[in-house]
């Protein structure tokens, strides 16, 4: 049974049978088509035929027809037609025309039906009747001639009468009258004869009359002339062409012409006949072909009604398949698959091996492994679930449209406490924060609650640094937002509450601590500057060594103490965060040259070498606060010296970077560098270094002291100032500290002179002699910035070589301090070279001044001038001056002319009533002079009250106005005097003068009510500057009171 | 050396380069500078902190002008100081400011020995 089953033949495949079905279905409609196209060209053929040939031959048979009748119709006409000669010729060639066209008739018939035998006959009746016709007209023309003898006959014999009568009565011949007589009964035999109808008829009459002829010849005997009219009579009647023989003629001929019309007749008939039988041939062939083409269409039309029957069906199959077999099982499985679960109803389906059923398959696998994964998202998702709920801290994803997708309890619980159920995926961020607020969950501090809400939903979408939150109830929360690749929000909820009351109470520890710190170092300096002062002031008397050593000792543990102390100030300030920049433009020079100044001495201790680059580029004006910026210099100058025995102390400032805007716009960056030749730090200790209270280790400050704040101190203000610290050693090698500050550039008129080029200079040739890289790089550079041409070499020997051969140099700066060969020992090879020995010579040394010795060594060498190190630019460039200078302006004269453009005629431009108001005689002095050098010769006074008296006498233009005086200070008086002046325009430009150059104090003044602001010390362009401001007010004021009337003769 | 000789070139040039007018402040420096001193003294003495102040203020400006540099800023510390009161031990801070004038005093004499007979101090 199964190996039966098995043998069906294979169902077919859903593609396959539908490809068969349509096949089946073309198929039909192709030989439908074939069908009735060979139908429409057979009937085509035949319609042709019938209109080409069929048609033509009835339409020719037609023709020839009536031609034939027009042909037999010819013999009455022929009868009916005169009988002249003419109209004979005329009808003959008639006939034969008719006959052609006959002929060409019955010729196209042949070509179209062939020789049939009906045709034949046609041709052969067309010539017969045509031979008929012929022979016709042949017995009229005898008819005719026949008519014509009888008459002249006729005439003969009347002639012949008529002679006769004529002869009888001229001869009177008895005779001849009688046979007249018996010849005239024939008269009557002849008109008879005229109405003979036939041959017999004729030949009676002739009888009749040759018998009366012969009576008449009987009757009398006749002379000769009268015979001769009897034989006469005698032809005339009965002879060849007598009048008998006429008659007779024509009627014969008369008679032929009767039969041949009957001929005639019966020919048509035939012609007729013959051409209606060619007519039925032709119509039966028609009738014929339509009988056989009706059948053939009548065949092919079954045909195609069968066709197109089973097309019918074949398409109703086919739709019949397509509703079972694929659209009702594709309906199952797609339903199958809308309910994932009942993947068993599509299992039916997937019995076979059909497509469809293959796709059933795929499906259940499909929903198999749906089923599968979906266990396993559960699985992990509960997972992640159970994670996201262990975690302590509260947890909530928030998707990119800031909707709350997951939580946990504890988040819940730090939202809605109390009420967790209210929280529900879905909800926004907003009406979560929103609902929290209205219901008083979240203590807003002093915000209004919108503009806190909405700064709330802004840091939730674009979260930064954790921030805290303090609940209602005390609770504080801290609150880390994080951006999800995208573009939700992760928020971690961590209850911070204990920690903050620890801060806090740290917080306020630390607070209570730096205010300790402050006021206790503040309790300690004062006392401290008078143990300095006090020592300094011992040190200054005369003192017996031992004092004196015991009272340096006092000395530099007070100094030590004081920055020990002035360290932690700081630092108690830095930690309270109390530390403010006072931000000043300031020479870098000076502030460089001011630290080291500081650090020299004790350099100079140590025999180190100390010395300071400012690389070219570095803007030497700044806006910065030096004495910060001096203090870590100082702090990392201080460790340098402290932790270095041998060697040097280098500082470097470049410029690192300015912005992509001009310096106005954006600050540049200045990196400063202390390197140092000492111990250098382990590499395991730096990141210790700037952290508080850390030195390197407890034992370095046993053997260096300090406080061990100085580079945390440091550290700071570097990072105030917009910069960092950082250190780069080799243990045992030295270190080097690096810092940068962010300032803008500030004019630096001092320097600008200083470095500017000297013509005194200009060309000069330079030796420097040193054995510290620094300090020869230093040396050049300056040498350089003033237009000199400057070798450096670091051996005394072969500098002394260089001295003796050949090289012009115009002056040799020779270190005191160098391990080959000292300058003092150089300086004296030197001058013991002879006349190349004659140079002027610069002796640097750190030792200055120096001890007796070695001062009557100098004097003995004849040095040009002694240096202190670390070198500084202005000495040094007095020291050429000196050298290369006009000499006589040396006497009486500073080394330098910084010459500031000022007119001295500025008053005369620019007349002012000036009143100085200063309580210190010096300071008036000062501003005296200064005012005389721009022409101005200023009222004085005192203090602030004789100052509002002064002003009151002299209502001057300008008041400069110092501030600290006793009694009345400056702020008052300038308040007084606006209150003393009646109106605007007669108001003075009040100037403050004051060397409090604090920030804000500028701001207080102006307040105050006066007009500008000069810092002391005095600088004249300043002073200049505020003046023309001065005149710029005035008569601003002037033009605007004009109308008034209230003019300033004054001036 | 206490005198900063290039706050005194400062000065020098501030006034148009006359080693006479220098000379003539020098003067009244040191005429002004102990009066103020004085001045000081009496109000550390009799607890005057807003004289002491203003007095400490000015020496600190005037000393600053003439190149007097740790002067200076020994009177600004305590100008600082007894702006927000009587500093302690305030008596003994105006000693060591004299002290320091001293130094300061001896050195401006020195310049203006140097001034008068026509050569630039140093």
């Amino acid at each position: 049974m199964g190996t039966l089953l098995n043998l069906r033949i294979p169902r077919l495949g859903v593609g396959p049978a539908l490809m068969l079905a349509l096949g089946a279905l073309s198929l039909f409609v192709v030989v439908c088509g074939a069908i009735a196209l060979s139908s429409f060209n057979a009937f085509h053929r035949s319609f042709d035929r019938l209109a080409s040939t069929q048609t033509n031959t009835l339409i020719a048979t037609a023709k020839l027809q009536q031609e034939s009748e027009a042909l037999a119709g010819y013999a009455p006409k022929l009868l009916a037609k005169g009988l002249d000669q003419k109209s004979l010729m005329e009808f003959s060639a008639d006939v034969y025309a008719k006959q052609a066209k006959l002929q060409s008739l019955v010729d196209e018939l042949t070509e179209y039906v062939g020789e049939t035998g009906s045709i034949t006959t046609i041709e052969a009746t067309s010539a017969a009747l045509f031979q008929n016709i012929d022979s016709l007209s042949t017995k009229v023309f005898s008819r005719a001639a026949a008519e014509d003898g009888l008459k002249s006959a006729l005439k003969t014999l009347s002639d012949i009468y008529s002679d006769a009568s004529d002869l009888a009565s001229s001869e009177a011949d008895t005779a001849l009258a009688n046979w007249m007589k018996e010849a005239r009964a024939i008269d009557a035999v002849i008109l008879g004869l005229l109405t003979a109808r036939d041959v017999s008829q004729v030949q009676e009459l002739k009888d009749r009359a040759s018998k009366l002829f012969d009576r008449a010849a009987g009757a009398g005997s006749v002379s000769g002339e009268a015979k001769q009219l009897q034989n006469r009579l005698s032809s005339a009647l009965f002879g060849n062409q007598g009048a008998f023989h006429y008659q007779q003629r024509f009627l014969q001929e008369n008679a032929g012409i009767r039969d041949l019309l009957a001929e005639n007749q019966t020919k048509a008939e035939e012609m007729t006949a013959s051409a209606g039988a060619v007519m039925d041939s032709v119509r039966g062939e028609i009738v014929d072909q339509n009988e056989t083409q009706g059948a053939a269409i009548a065949t092919r039309g079954r045909l195609l009604r069968a066709i197109i029957l089973f097309g019918v069906f074949g398409a109703l199959a086919t739709a019949a398949y397509v509703q079972v077999r694929v659209i009702r099982r594709l309906g199952k499985l797609q339903h199958a698959m809308r309910n994932e679960e009942s993947a068993e109803s599509a299992t039916a389906l997937a019995m076979g091996s059909d497509e469809i059923s293959e796709m059933a398959k795929a499906f259940i696998h499909f929903a198999e492994e749906i089923n599968r994964r979906d266990a396993a998202v559960r699985q992990s998702q509960q997972r992640l679930t159970n994670a996201i709920e262990s975690i302590s801290d509260g947890f909530a994803l928030y998707d990119a449209d800031d909707r709350l997708v997951i939580y946990n309890s504890h988040y819940a619980d730090m939202m809605y406490e109390g009420a967790e159920d209210r929280l529900r995926p879905g909800l926004t961020f907003e009406q979560i924060v929103r609902n929290a607020l209205d219901e008083g969950r979240i203590t807003v501090g002093g915000a209004e609650a919108e503009t806190w809400l909405e700064s709330r939903i802004a840091r939730h979408r674009s979260p930064g640094e954790p921030h805290v939150q303090m609940r209602s109830g005390g609770q504080w929360i801290r609150i880390s937002e994080r951006r999800t690749e995208d573009g939700g929000t992760v928020a971690i909820y961590t209850d911070i509450t204990e920690l903050k009351q620890a801060e806090e109470t740290a917080e306020a520890a630390n607070e209570a601590k730096s205010t300790f710190l402050a006021t206790m170092s503040h309790e300690i300096r004062t006392p401290m500057n008078g143990v300095i002062g006090m020592s300094n002031l011992l040190l200054a008397t005369r003192l017996e060594d031992e004092q004196r050593e015991i009272a340096e000792t006092i000395n530099n543990s007070a100094e030590a103490l004081l920055t020990i102390i002035n360290d932690i100030l700081d630092f108690s300030k830095v930690e309270a965060g109390r530390l403010e920049l006072d931000p000043q433009p300031f020479e870098l020079r000076e502030c460089l040259e001011s630290a080291i100044d500081v650090i020299a001495p004790k350099a100079a201790e140590k025999g180190l070498d100390l010395g300071y680059v400012v690389e070219p580029g570095t803007p030497e004006g700044i806006v910065a606060d030096s004495t910060r910026l001096r203090q870590i210099l100082l702090n990392l100058l201080n460790n340098a010296v402290k932790f270095t025995d041998t060697g040097e102390v280098a500082v470097s400032v470049s410029h690192v970077s300015s912005g992509d805007m001009p310096d106005a716009v954006d600050p540049c960056t200045l990196l400063f560098s202390v390197r140092d030749t000492g111990i250098g730090i382990a590499r395991d200790s730096m990141d210790r270094l700037f952290k508080s209270f850390s030195q390197v280790d407890a034992s370095t400050t046993r053997r260096y002291g300090g406080s061990g704040l100085g580079l945390a101190i440091s550290k700071s203000l570097a990072m105030l100032m917009g910069g960092d610290i950082s250190v780069e050693s080799v243990e045992g090698k030295g270190a080097k500290f690096s810092f940068t500050i962010r300032a803008h550039t500030a004019p630096a008129p001092k320097y600008a002179k200083l470095s500017q080029t000297r013509v005194e200079l200009a060309g000069k040739h330079l030796l420097v002699v040193d054995d510290n890289a620094t300090n020869r790089r230093v040396l050049v550079l300056q040498a350089q910035s003033w237009g000199m041409t400057a070798d450096a070499i670091e051996s005394p020997a072969k500098a002394l070589r260089l001295i003796a051969s050949d090289e012009a140099y115009d002056a040799v700066v020779l270190d005191m301090n160098m391990p080959e060969m000292s300058g003092m020992e150089l300086a004296h090879k030197i001058r013991a070279l002879g006349r190349r020995g004659e140079l002027p010579l610069i002796l640097l040394s750190s030792l200055v001044p120096f001890g007796d010795r070695v001062r009557k060594d100098i004097d003995a060498v004849g040095f040009a001038a002694v240096l202190a190190k670390p070198i500084k630019p202005s000495p040094l460039l007095s020291a050429l001056m000196g050298i290369f200078g006009d000499q006589t302006a040396r006497a009486a004269k500073p080394a330098i002319r910084r010459e500031v453009e000022i007119a001295s005629t500025m008053a005369s431009g620019l007349p002012l009533r000036i009143l100085l108001v200063d309580d210190n005689a010096t300071n008036r002095l000062l501003g005296a002079k200064v005012l005389e050098r721009l022409g101005y010769r200023a009222d004085l006074a005192v203090d602030g009250r004789s100052g509002v008296a002064s002003y009151a006498d002299g209502q001057h233009d300008v008041i400069l106005m110092d501030i600290e005086m006793p009694d009345m200070d400056g702020i008052e008086a300038a308040r007084l005097i606006r209150a003393s002046g009646p109106h605007e325009a007669s108001q003075p430009f009040i100037v403050a003068l004051t060397a409090n150059a604090m920030a804000g104090d500028r701001e207080r003044y102006l307040d105050a009510g006066m007009d500008d602001y000069v810092s002391k010390p005095l600088r004249i362009e300043e002073l200049a500057a505020s003046l023309r401001r001065a005149v710029v007010m005035r008569t601003h004021q002037r033009a605007a009171t004009e109308p008034s009337g209230a003019t300033a003769e004054r001036s | 050396m206490s005198i900063d000789r290039e706050a005194l070139l400062d000065l020098f040039n501030l006034i148009g380069e006359d080693p006479q007018g220098l000379a003539e402040l020098i003067e009244s420096f040191l005429e002004q500078a102990p009066l103020l001193l004085d001045e000081m003294q009496r109000a550390a003495e009799s607890g005057d902190n807003a004289v002491l102040c203003r007095a400490a203020h000015t020496l600190k400006s005037t000393a600053r002008d003439f190149g007097a540099k740790q002067l200076s800023v020994l009177c600004e510390t305590l100008e600082k100081l007894s702006r927000q009161g009587l500093p302690d031990h305030a008596a003994a801070q105006v000693d060591v400011i004299s002290a320091t004038y001293i130094l300061t005093e001896r050195e401006l004499g020195g310049c203006l020995a140097d001034l008068k007979r026509g050569e630039w101090p140093g």
